[in-house]
């Protein structure tokens, strides 16, 4: 058998050797006394992955790419076509903005080089679960993201309530895994394969039977407890608010996308013959997401858990794009996934700096901060303008194109809805706004200052481009669309 | 071998205690045993289905379920970490308490 | 055994969750492979299933069984960090 140099792609592969060396690393780098250095790793080796990343969105732009010595029906193997390619940009991107946001975040904290070896293997599981081509590499891979997810909410293990929130994190998203696992039984055990294709080949003309519905709901409700679709939503506003700020922030933005992207994929695979009836339980589900997101944060207080709630409501509009099925629902979809990744990113690492300066959360303690800390403040008014879907800004595009979508495919109801909690969610977010520009409240907020350089560039740069892609969507919008040709490819080979 | 019908039964069943224990439970080692049923139902699943073919079995199911027991066992590592840590800090392992403290 | 009112809804809801399951299984019996294409990686039950087994898993699935070990490393160094030795940090 002929050894391969590079085990997975490029990309996987450098993430994963950053991965296991930054152990090392980090003890070296502590040694000398220079301990931004661990950070300084992790971003190298982050854009170094982002660099041969460029080099596999040129191939993919050919064809699929497929990488493996064995290509079957029951072989694991990377199928990488171009929405793999559009996940791992959202990935390694805001992985990378993390990475040296949290160089001066967490410069108090100790065991800083294992917080990033567990940055990057959270990115790691991240661009293996979309470039997975069976669901059983996805499995692997999501429990490399998951797990190591649990212990960095649980990082400042100084509060009760951070081992509260993250052993209520694990039990849940755990309890999930493990239920869309036995869903993947189901379908192992009536076709034979977890072969993305295969599955296609195998259910897309096929007779409904009452147990590919069962295995459907159950992969449902699996993925679903780490999408934060409502009723298994509850981890959510607590896990993400005593976090650090900076793994908030891509807890937010792109974990939970993970979870949509993968019930998408299975939806146009998998359940190709009862799509119809999956996708109105989903758009049910979308509806209720979206109110219970917007209604919630009308009574918080504290701004971590708002922008939670705020979180919900997001992927609540994404599951209606999903469940629109139409090729224009999707794209809207996913670049409602690339934008909230920007805007709630954005949102956390500016609350971050908040915290970092105050030391608190609580919306009536940090009243007129914003006069005092100009940069963070005129970026989070950006982040929140583009949240509530503010035209010249980039989450007006991707709501427009959902929107436009429902209309489209005789869903009017469903736009109307959308529209209606845009406007409900804007109650909250000007409230935050009005907090940032207020007189200033108290003595804490009179001394505060602008927050480091260092912590100011991946804020300021990720609120560029949330401008730039509001006023230029052109390449965002062709570059989803392909991307969704791609997820669509199923379909043609069955039905044509 | 049985009908597969009685070992999907079977895993139905080990599946809805799974989530009853993990719903009602108040010590925390017991909710990490709950997670442990849930994922044995769907290995349990998994062999059953392999072995579908009268004289046959599937080598795929195997590899399937020799994998997930390796991730069930660092999923009940990490925790069993986070538990250690909250006894030690707390003292208590009653999940229930664990949330008043916060308040 | 404490009985409150918890442990007395939930074993109700798991009778009727069993009822149900034993209903739907024996009025749409589960047939295996229903959906299959002809399969020509079977092994003969007679043959060493053990060894035939791991000869496909490191054949096939290699992929799956480096990704666990990256799993496995992911877990040890969080149970690593959350034991770690330190000051207790204030937020």
């Amino acid at each position: 058998m002929r050894e391969p140099a590079i085990v997975f792609t490029p990309t996987l592969d450098l993430l994963l050797v950053f991965t296991i060396s930054m152990p090392i690393a980090g003890w070296a780098a502590i040694r000398i006394h220079r301990k931004f250095l661990c950070g300084a790793y992790t971003v190298a080796g982050l854009a170094a992955a982002g660099a041969f990343l460029y080099g596999l969105f040129l191939d993919v732009s050919q064809g699929t790419v497929i990488s493996t010595p064995h290509v079957g029906v029951f072989s694991a193997y990377l199928r990488i076509d171009m929405l793999g390619v559009f996940m791992a940009t959202i990935s390694i991107g805001i992985g990378l903005a993390v990475a040296i946001y949290s160089i001066i975040y967490m410069e108090k904290d100790t065991g800083l080089p294992i917080y990033f070896t567990l940055l990057l293997a959270i990115v790691s599981g991240m661009v293996g679960v979309v470039f997975a081509g069976d669901l059983f590499t996805l499995y692997i891979f999501w429990e490399l993201m998951c797990v190591s997810t649990y212990v960095l909410v649980a990082f400042r293990r100084g509060r009760s309530e951070s081992i509260e929130a993250a052993f209520k994190y694990l039990m849940m998203s755990v309890a999930g895994s493990a239920t869309a696992f036995l869903g993947m039984s189901l379908l192992y055990g009536m076709s034979g394969t977890l072969n993305f294709e295969g599955l296609a080949l195998a259910f897309g003309q096929a007779q409904p039977n009452a147990w590919l519905y069962l295995a459907s709901l159950l992969i449902l409700t699996g993925f679903g407890v780490t999408t934060a679709i409502v009723p298994l939503h509850t981890w959510l506003p607590d896990a993400h608010s005593v976090a650090p700020s900076p793994i908030s922030a891509i807890l937010s933005g792109v974990v939970i996308e993970t979870g949509i992207y993968v019930l998408s994929r299975t939806c146009f695979s998998a359940f190709l013959s009862i799509q119809a009836q999956w996708l109105a339980i989903v758009m049910a589900l979308s509806v209720i997401t979206m109110v219970v997101g917007n209604v919630m944060p009308l009574l918080q207080n504290d701004l971590k858990r708002l922008l939670a709630y705020s979180s919900i409501a997001q992927v609540g509009y994404m599951l209606a794009g999903l469940s629109i099925g139409t090729q224009l629902g999707l794209t809207g979809t996913f670049m409602q996934i690339f934008n909230h990744a920007l805007m709630k990113g954005t949102a956390f690492l500016c609350a971050g700096a908040i915290l970092y300066t105050l030391g608190t959360r609580q919306l009536d303690e940090m009243a007129g901060i914003g006069r005092r800390m100009p940069i963070t403040a005129v970026a989070f008014t950006i982040s929140l303008l583009a949240l509530i879907g503010m035209p010249p800004l980039n989450g007006f595009v991707s709501e427009l194109i959902i929107v436009t979508s429902a209309f489209q495919a005789n869903l009017a109801w469903l736009g109307v809805t959308i529209i209606l909690n845009g406007i409900l969610s804007a109650a909250f977010y000007l409230r935050v706004l009005r907090v940032l520009i207020q007189p200033i409240g108290s003595e804490k907020v009179e001394r505060a200052r602008e927050a480091p350089w260092v912590m100011l560039l991946p804020i300021c740069f990720m609120a560029g481009l949330i401008v730039l892609f509001g006023l230029w969507p052109d390449p965002l919008i062709r570059f989803t669309q392909q991307s969704v040709a791609g997820l669509f490819s199923f379909v043609g080979q069955v039905v044509g | 071998m049985l009908e597969s019908s009685y070992y999907t039964v079977f895993v139905f069943a080990l599946w809805v205690i799974g989530i009853y224990c993990l719903a009602t439970k108040r010590n925390i080692i017991r909710l990490i045993l709950g997670i442990e049923i849930l994922i044995n139902a769907a290995d349990i699943s998994f062999i059953s289905l392999a072995a579908g073919m009268e004289g046959f079995v599937d080598p795929l199911g195997h590899s399937i379920v020799i994998v997930s027991i390796g991730l069930a066992g660092t999923v009940s590592a990490v925790a069993i970490t986070l538990i250690v840590y909250a006894y030690r800090q707390y003292g208590t392992l009653d999940v229930r308490e664990l949330r008043h403290l916060r308040g | 055994m404490k009985v409150d009112r918890i442990t007395l809804a939930g074993v109700l809801l798991v009778i009727l969750a069993m009822a149900a399951v034993v209903t739907v299984i024996t009025r749409h019996p589960f047939q295996p492979f229903s959906y299959a294409a002809p399969l020509n990686r079977l092994i003969d039950v007679t043959h060493d299933v053990g060894a035939e087994d791991s000869s496909f898993m490191w054949s096939y699935r290699s992929m799956d069984l480096i990704a666990q070990a990256f799993v496995i490393f992911a877990a040890s160094a969080a149970c690593l960090v959350m034991l770690r030795v330190g000051e207790k940090e204030e937020d």
